[in-house]
């Protein structure tokens, strides 16, 4: 086994048995941050891989979440849908249709102008989810009732803080692994290609807008799970959760964790999350602390946690063979 | 019988069941309130990316520390009994102050941005709002503050039977004087040559003698001022509360886009769409006003990405 799968089995060991040893508010803080994990991974596919800033990614997040609420709505009277499973399934349906009609005008631009156009669609969707009360309940947003997993329901509290976890966990899993053949596959390196020099890439036969398209799908599916997945955990979806400052939160759990490498979004969910969660606990000026430690870590720490581990690895190992030689 | 209807946040609109050509008139004069606000955020943005390529988010920050400065001014003012003509006095000083402190973050934070690509520079500025915005609430409170005597000293006029505040023309007159006056500085000075040609090639420009340190700092003074001046002149006509750069920047950006990135013609116009838009948009369907903005947005950057008065892009920035 080569040492970052013993360290993935030792942490997946560790998120197993979590439950048992923390309370049940940390499952609970624990179950919304593997959402935001997955959110994250879906994100740098499209940021940390092919180069894509994107303020507007909280749209997917946004569409899954009102998507699960939509479904639970009670005027669907014997349609209403509780089933999680086939409620993922149509949230990942939803958010491919939705990401190929605004992916394929997105793309068509690189840098600023895919940033701020995507900015433009988040804001849009914001204003009406905001504004168009009778479907989207406003400020107030929508109540999301508890869903049930395999067919079976479970009571408040264990769905909330135990079940639910582990069921956040698998499918989080699922999600990490299928990222991890994608940045493994020919598929992911011309993302790669296409992020160094999207010019040299287009030369050597890589069709960059499909690419660039499939990129862009894919964070928005990923996006829209992670969504589906916090919206029974909150209990409620309402505006705030599309608002382009939660777009914001997105780009910070990448930078913060390393965008250059498959396990920074994971850290940077988990060290974003946990950190808010943390501070907010003291003080209500928590943009402060997050504002300082991401202007920090543009300036001087641009590959983030995980691009500082990577490169710090080699150094301590060959210190480790100098001393035994 | 005139009817008072409440749609317009701080504004006073008067309007009969009908639409006459005096209500036409006040929507239209509500549109250029907006217009205005943005215009002033929008040609500090223009000018910071034209000549430095950074995109600052954090304006809106600027622009907001300006309203809340400069309400500490006149309450200040209102407390020591100063006399009317200092009260108009504590705009342009509010104005100044929001430069004269802006201005430290420079060689902080700013002058590292240069080198990084446009997206690192996204990001941190983006930072820096937040940061603002927390700061402004730390120091000021949430609560909306808010300094009318200026607003109540001009009082309201008559436009075609129907009552106007005053100081919104002042607000008009600013802005337009500002637009004048900037045009004029970079067209028709020696110092606006050497910042357009600073724009088109700094190293060129830095190896014909100029000093392009300095010259950008004096750029990041005259955008700090300017977005401080916007908010230390709408603070009379509204009030100061914490949030308001976030609102404001988003559509900043919008206008900004439409305008095409460093068009100072471009922030004007594009300003003036928005502004009636939204004006004529609350008006008539209050439920879809913003949505009308970045539908514009969108519809922009679908047939003209690089807006209505923006360079043509290169091959690489395709």
């Amino acid at each position: 086994m080569k040492p970052y799968q013993i360290v993935a089995l030792i942490g997946l060991v560790i998120a197993c048995l979590l439950p048992f040893i923390i309370s049940k508010y940390y499952t609970f803080i624990l179950a919304v941050t593997f959402c935001f994990a997955i959110y994250a991974l879906g994100y740098n596919i499209l940021f940390g891989r092919t180069g894509l800033l994107s303020f507007g990614h909280a749209l997917y997040l946004g569409l899954g979440a009102y998507t699960v609420a939509f479904l639970m709505r009670p005027s669907l009277g014997a349609y209403r849908i509780f089933s999680m499973e086939l409620i993922l399934l149509i949230v990942i349906a939803v958010s491919l249709l939705v990401g190929l009609m605004l992916g394929a005008i997105c793309v068509r631009y690189t840098r600023i102008f895919f940033g701020l156009i995507n900015l433009g669609f988040v804001s849009l969707w914001y204003s009406l989810l905001y504004k168009l009360r009778d479907y989207t309940g406003g400020s107030d947003g929508l109540p999301v009732y508890m869903p049930t997993l395999f067919g079976i329901e479970f009571g408040y509290e264990t769905f909330r803080t135990f079940v639910f976890y582990y069921y956040v966990l698998g499918i989080f899993l699922l999600a990490a692994f299928i990222m991890w053949r994608i940045y493994e596959s020919p598929f992911g390196l011309a993302l790669k290609a296409i992020r160094e020099n999207g010019v040299r890439a287009e030369f050597i036969g890589i069709p960059i807008g499909r690419y660039r398209l499939a990129a862009y799908v894919i964070s928005a599916i990923y996006g829209a799970i992670g969504g589906a997945l916090w919206a029974p955990l909150s209990g409620q979806v309402s505006p705030d959760i599309s608002s382009w400052l939660s777009s914001g939160d997105v780009v910070f759990m990448n930078i913060l964790g390393g965008m250059h490498t498959f396990a920074g979004p994971i850290v940077g969910a988990f060290v974003f999350y946990n950190l808010k969660v943390q501070v907010m606990h003291f003080t209500t000026y928590w943009s402060i602390i997050l504002g300082g430690i991401v202007i920090f870590f543009v300036i001087i720490f641009p590959g983030g946690i995980m691009g500082w581990v990577s490169r710090a690895i080699p150094k301590i190992r060959k210190r480790f063979y100098a001393q035994k030689d | 019988m005139v009817k008072r209807t409440q749609k317009l946040p701080f504004l006073f609109c008067f309007s009969d069941e009908l639409m006459d050509s005096a209500t036409f008139v006040i929507i239209f004069l509500n549109g250029l309130y907006y217009a205005f606000a943005l215009f002033l955020i929008t040609i500090g943005l223009n000018i910071l990316y034209g000549i430095l390529r950074v995109l600052n988010i954090a304006h809106g920050g600027f622009y907001a520390m300006g309203a809340f400065i400069t309400w500490f001014l006149m309450n200040a003012a209102e407390q020591a009994g100063a006399p009317i003509y200092l009260v108009w006095l504590c705009i342009p000083v509010g104005a100044l102050l929001v430069a004269l402190v802006s201005i430290t973050l420079e060689p902080i934070l700013f002058k590292r941005l240069y080198k990084l690509p446009e997206e690192y520079s996204l990001l941190a500025t983006f930072a820096l709002m937040l940061m603002l915005d927390d700061v402004l609430r730390m120091v000021f409170g949430g609560d909306p503050l808010s300094a009318n005597q200026l607003f109540n000293y001009m009082g309201t006029i008559s436009i075609l039977g129907k009552t106007y505040p005053a100081y919104n023309f002042v607000i008009y007159a600013c802005a337009l004087i500002l637009a004048l006056g900037l045009w004029a500085f970079l067209y028709r000075t020696n110092m606006g040559r050497i910042l357009r040609g600073a724009a088109q090639d700094s190293s060129m420009a830095s190896a014909l003698g100029v000093n392009t340190s300095i010259l950008y700092t004096q750029v990041f003074f005259l955008a700090f001022f300017i977005a401080g001046l916007g908010g230390a002149v709408y603070l009379p006509a509204t009030s100061a509360y914490s949030g308001m750069g976030f609102e404001a920047i988003v559509l900043s950006f919008v206008v900004m886009i439409i305008g095409g990135l460093g068009s100072l013609r471009g922030a004007l116009v594009a300003s003036l769409i928005i502004g009636l838009v939204r004006g004529f948009g609350i008006y008539y369907v209050p439920r879809l006003e913003l949505a009308f903005v970045f539908i514009i947005l969108i519809v922009t950057l679908i047939f003209r990405p690089r807006g209505l008065f923006g360079r043509k892009f290169t091959r690489e920035e395709k």
